[in-house]
């Protein structure tokens, strides 16, 4: 590779990750819309799962770190799912947020959600 | 002038059908480019894989000279673009105002009051999209153009399910964008609306694209007119 390509691949890089950097963080109204989206849909799954965890004769609040991966994924899957029926893939994408963006807005709050019940467990156990 | 998007040699099969075998497709800053072509010919495909919605089987994407290799949406966004699909593009859950705030802020884009009222959907600000007509939900769209006010516009199938006189705003509308400079390209099947304010037409037919120039040059290519105009380009007598 000649210095001048070098050169044009290097600002390649650099443009695209500037690009990433300064343009593709949502701003705090996105942010706030889909990460309340997703506590939202976090709170329903956390609910039907908790349910037959009590009918399955377990507690509901303490599950396996496993389980609560699961849960974690199965959230971000309906949120995905609601996203897909409320055909938002188009307005996602022109507002510049990426799938792996939008997974992170829906994971943050089952993600803290589990943590915050994992120790309103513990504490009860 | 320079294309703001190229989109050559384009390739796309679905089901083992070929769809396009090398289309092109470019969006020039201040043309408004009509790109048309019978029904399930490749067009809304085309423009998919110009607007990184699809990933095509080959070509190559440029967007500002720059070359994406698997292009996404997102991507394409943050660097200019606005793709308007053949569906609705505003979200059901929202209300109007929200997701033109979203477009403003995400954007720094431009008043979302003075571009609603620009595009006559003022007093549908607190509506979601579900309760607005057919016509009000291509201006809200557009409202979000004007909003994010994006280097270059795909709009696919815009005018489909409007009426006549919606037809006439969302036309005006295109060429307000065109006069800001901004690089569009539209397909649809509405004829004389479009090429009355077409700057460049396009014809997509067998997996190809063919460039026809200026619409009263494209109205005298035999082909297209026998293939696509049909009987209307004889009544009109273009």
């Amino acid at each position: 590779m000649s210095a001048n390509e070098y050169q044009l691949f290097y600002d390649t890089v650099e443009d695209r990750r500037r690009v990433y950097h300064e343009r593709m963080q949502p701003n705090p109204l996105i942010v706030r819309a889909f990460a309340l989206r997703g506590t939202r849909l976090w709170l329903g799954t956390r609910a039907l799962v908790s349910l037959f965890v009590a009918l399955a004769g377990s507690h509901p609040l303490r599950l396996s770190a496993a389980a609560i991966i699961y849960v974690v994924l199965l959230s971000i899957a309906v949120c995905f799912i609601d996203t897909w029926w409320n055909r938002e893939r188009a307005l996602l994408g022109n507002l510049a947020v990426s799938p792996p963006l939008l997974a992170g807005l829906f994971a943050a709050p089952a993600v803290i959600g589990e943590v915050v019940l994992s120790m309103v467990g513990a504490a009860f156990a | 002038m320079i294309p703001i998007l190229r989109a050559d040699s384009i390739g796309k099969s679905f089901g083992g059908q070929r769809i396009l075998s090398s289309a092109t497709l470019r969006a020039v800053p201040g043309e408004l480019r009509v790109l048309f072509g019978r029904n399930g010919i490749g067009k809304s495909t085309l423009l998919k894989i110009a607007a990184g919605w699809l990933a095509p089987d080959s070509g190559t994407l440029h967007f500002e000279g720059r070359l994406y290799p698997s292009a996404r949406l997102s991507e394409l966004a943050a660097a200019g673009l606005f793709y308007l699909p053949d569906h609705d593009l505003l979200s059901a859950a929202f209300t109007v105002r929200q997701q033109l705030e979203m477009f403003r802020r995400q954007f720094a884009g431009r008043n979302v009051v003075d571009c609603a009222t620009r595009l006559g959907i003022a007093d549908h600000l607190e509506k979601r999209p579900s309760q607005l007509s057919g016509g009000e939900r291509r201006r809200s769209e557009l409202a979000a153009v004007f909003v994010r006010h994006p280097k270059c516009l795909l709009a696919d199938e815009p005018y489909r399910g409007i009426a006549p006189k919606d037809a006439e705003d969302l036309t005006r509308a295109f060429t307000d964008l065109v006069d800001d400079g901004m690089a569009v390209v539209i397909t649809g099947h509405e004829v004389p609306t479009l090429l009355s304010a077409a700057d460049h037409i396009s014809w997509c037919t067998s997996g190809t694209t063919y460039e026809l120039g200026p619409p009263a040059v494209a109205t005298r290519h035999e082909a297209f007119r026998r293939d696509y105009l049909g009987t209307w380009s004889r009544a009109t007598a273009i």
